[in-house]
């Protein structure tokens, strides 16, 4: 698939707050979410989605549930979420600086069943390259309008 | 949009799988806080580390004994609770147990139901007042509705210029002030906060 087939949609049947919000990229091989979440057993389904509100809700950890990359010295944007021995990388952004700053959005992207204890470099390196994607950007704001209230004729809507 | 239902309304082992892999992630923070070793947690609960484990990772099956005995192998308790968020077809599934928590600890851990008639909540509204440093006092006014009007004495902190900040504004169990004076040298009243009612409708 191009690069302009990426698409961003928010991860469906969680409860998404105001504040923090989760979503998928896919469109390519690479972005491999959707095929992680479909091979995943029952009971790591459901962890991984008590933990996804987790972060949703406010919480920073147990780091045994998800955690970030901050002082990473490849990719600090980088977020990983876990449910047993899987794992699932994105990374964080505000896809609203303008109408809502306080908003933060982790955009998952890559799947992988736990390699090792440490994330591989590979990996950190791809989440990098799409945080940085001129497509992934775009697919973004396709669903987040950043037109400041005023501007706009009607009141301002998720785009899902 | 069309509403999507929520994945714990799609069965019951789905709805206590949240609600007790949230109370694991409870156990979980409070053994990465204090850095307590499985191996202690086991030998209070006298079952091998293996078994601690194996309870932990498989929230779906845990008993209410033994979630009792994980909280008390940490000096915790356990409550349980029914409660209704207004959500009758769980469009957002259960609330978060910290939540429960954190606003328990906010009331200041009130035991039974006459301490929690009498503690009230500090509102979101601060009285940050900005004003010009250089006064150490803010005279505060609180609406008491047994005594009336009442004012005391804050000290205030300066914060980086312009601000300053009112300390000692929400003694425990007080309720939050409704004006908040600024006086200068010689008494000059330099400023003075809307009433908090003005300031919601703000």
């Amino acid at each position: 698939m191009s690069q302009g087939q990426i698409k961003f949609r928010l991860f469906g049947q969680i409860r998404q707050g105001a504040d923090r919000k989760i979503g998928v990229l896919t469109g390519t091989s690479d972005l491999n979410i959707t095929d992680g979440i479909k091979i995943l057993a029952v009971n790591q389904k459901r962890e991984l989605k008590t933990n996804l509100e987790r972060w949703i809700d406010g919480h920073t950890g147990p780091k045994s549930r998800f955690h970030n990359f901050e002082g990473d010295s490849i990719a600090p944007m980088a977020f990983v979420f876990k449910a047993y021995n899987h794992r699932f990388y994105g990374y964080r952004t505000n896809p609203l600086p303008n109408t809502a700053p306080r908003l933060q959005v982790i955009v998952l992207c890559s799947h992988a069943i736990k390699p090792g204890y440490e994330t591989s470099p590979d990996e950190k390196r791809f989440i990098k390259r799409m945080a940085e994607s001129i497509e992934a950007a775009r697919a973004l704001s396709e669903s987040f309008d950043d037109t400041p209230k005023d501007t706009k004729k009607g009141p301002r809507q998720w785009n899902q | 949009m069309e509403s999507v239902a929520h994945w714990t309304q799609n069965s019951t082992a789905d709805f206590i799988h949240s609600i007790s892999s949230n109370f694991v992630a409870q156990i979980e923070t409070k053994i990465e806080e204090e850095g307590i070793s499985q191996n202690e947690i086991a030998s209070k609960m006298n079952k091998t580390s293996g078994r601690v484990s194996q309870l932990l990772n498989n929230p779906g099956n845990l008993s209410i004994r033994v979630m009792v005995e994980l909280a008390r192998s940490l000096g915790m308790k356990v409550s349980i609770i029914a409660y209704d968020d207004k959500d009758p077809n769980n469009d957002q599934g259960p609330i978060d147990p910290e939540v429960f928590v954190r606003s328990w600890e906010k009331l200041d851990r009130p035991v039974d139901l006459f301490e929690v008639e009498e503690a009230v909540l500090p509102v979101d509204e601060m009285p940050m007042v900005t004003y010009n440093v250089g006064y150490e006092h803010a005279d505060v006014f609180r609406q008491d509705f047994t005594y009336g009007y009442v004012c005391y004495s804050a000290p205030i902190r300066f914060l980086p210029n312009p601000s300053v900040e009112l300390l000692n504004m929400y003694p425990a169990k007080t309720k939050p002030p409704t004006q908040v004076q600024i006086y200068g040298p010689g008494g000059l009243m330099i400023n003075q906060t809307p009433l908090l009612s003005e300031r919601k409708a703000a």
